[in-house]
């Protein structure tokens, strides 16, 4: 069979019934390969935020691709309760198309806050921790320091000179021709 | 209750406007300019300013995509599907009695009187070997390759050229909205709190 003939076929079969999940799923698979790529391209990002979001943008289109297609023939099953042939096939692609709608209205939304945020502070914020353990020390310049106690050292009482003062006094024995200190 | 569910899920109208992939990715796109910031918004862990600016940037962005794509793509396809079956299969009779996939579309939704009177007109002006017969014309092939063309459309136009183009539209209207600029502001005072010297008495303290 050629090549020809082969998209012919597949051409006759999307004309008798066009499932709304092919165009979705399409694009879900075009973004999530495009969409991170010319995020990761942005020169005026950092490379950190840069890394999130194509992360977090590439999650997204991971969950939507099974969840268009999940709901997409979960709600076509619906098309079985109808008992009319005719009226079938039409309730089954009405079905299919109102499943891929509720996907894109609600289920993708809400999956993606539930799922990707977390997922993606786990695996980013996972390997920040262990980045931090490599890094250099940063300083701390606001936290105030602690109060440190002083204690006077008590001062051994020699008997040759009064002591009057705070500082201890040091004999006279002990005191050196040191010079002029100048400035 | 039971009956009208039915009698919506088995409507004809319904069936063949969903038919088509422009109607299910208009629908599809107007939905997640709706959904994805209502769900930006309900969020509890992110701050109103921040809430407020990322809901607008989405659904601007779902709906510059939207533009692009009815405004750009489509008409590039409503012309080049019909050339592309034209070279690919030259001894289709479908692609020789329809000028484009427009013209096509407009025969295809007819009922079986319409459709013989469009066929009649074609045939006005040719041969009678050469005239064609509903059997002839493969309804089913014309229309799935529009639809599939559709789809390339839209993937290329929607993953491809609107991410791309919509940048440059979304920034300006962020800015006339004073979105942006609020946003740069909040980074303001973080700096100048970095920036400030240390009071004396205050410990430089590491930390891990």
């Amino acid at each position: 069979m050629s090549l020809g003939s082969t998209f012919k076929k597949i051409c006759e079969s999307v004309g008798r019934d066009n499932n709304p999940a092919y165009a979705v799923v399409a694009i879900a698979t075009a973004k999530g390969l495009c969409r991170p790529l010319f995020t990761m391209m942005d020169k005026k990002e950092s490379p950190e935020t840069k890394k999130y979001t194509a992360l977090r943008e590439g999650l997204t289109e991971v969950i939507a691709i099974p969840t268009y297609l999940a709901c997409g023939y979960l709600a076509g099953k619906g098309a079985d309760l109808v008992k009319d042939a005719e009226k079938a096939s039409k309730a089954k692609h009405n079905l299919r198309f109102l499943g891929v709608c509720t996907a894109a209205l609600v289920v993708i939304p809400g999956l993606c806050s539930v799922v990707v945020k977390p997922f993606a502070d786990r695996i980013f914020h996972g390997n920040k921790k262990d980045n931090k353990e490599n890094q250099p020390a940063k300083l701390d310049i606001t936290s105030k320091s602690e109060q440190v106690d002083i204690t006077k050292p008590e001062v051994a009482k020699t008997g040759n000179i009064a002591h009057t003062g705070t500082y201890p006094m040091q004999p006279i024995a002990s005191f050196r021709n040191q010079g002029m200190r100048v400035g | 209750m039971i009956g009208a569910v039915q009698s919506l899920i088995t409507n004809p109208a319904l069936y063949n406007m969903t038919q088509s992939t422009v109607t299910q990715i208009t629908t599809e796109t107007c939905l997640k300019a709706v959904g994805r910031p209502a769900f930006i918004l309900a969020d509890k862990d992110i701050d109103p300013q921040t809430k407020k600016f990322s809901s607008i940037k989405e659904f601007l962005y779902q709906m510059t995509c939207l533009g692009i794509y009815l405004a750009a793509v489509m008409p590039i396809l409503k012309k080049g599907t019909f050339a592309v079956g034209k070279k690919l299969y030259k001894d289709e009779p479908v692609f020789k009695a329809f000028k484009n996939s427009g013209d096509f579309m407009k025969y295809y939704k007819m009922d079986e009187a319409g459709k013989a009177a469009r066929l009649e007109e074609i045939n006005k002006n040719l041969k009678p070997e050469e005239r064609f017969t509903k059997d002839k014309i493969n309804e089913d092939f014309a229309k799935g390759l529009t639809e599939i063309t559709s789809i390339i459309g839209s993937v290329t136009g929607l993953a491809v050229v609107a991410p791309i183009l919509s940048h440059p539209l979304i920034h300006p209207i962020l800015k006339t909205m004073g979105l942006e600029e609020k946003k740069t502001d909040s980074k303001q005072p973080e700096q100048a709190q970095q920036n400030q010297t240390p009071e004396t008495g205050v410990k430089i303290k590491t930390v891990a």
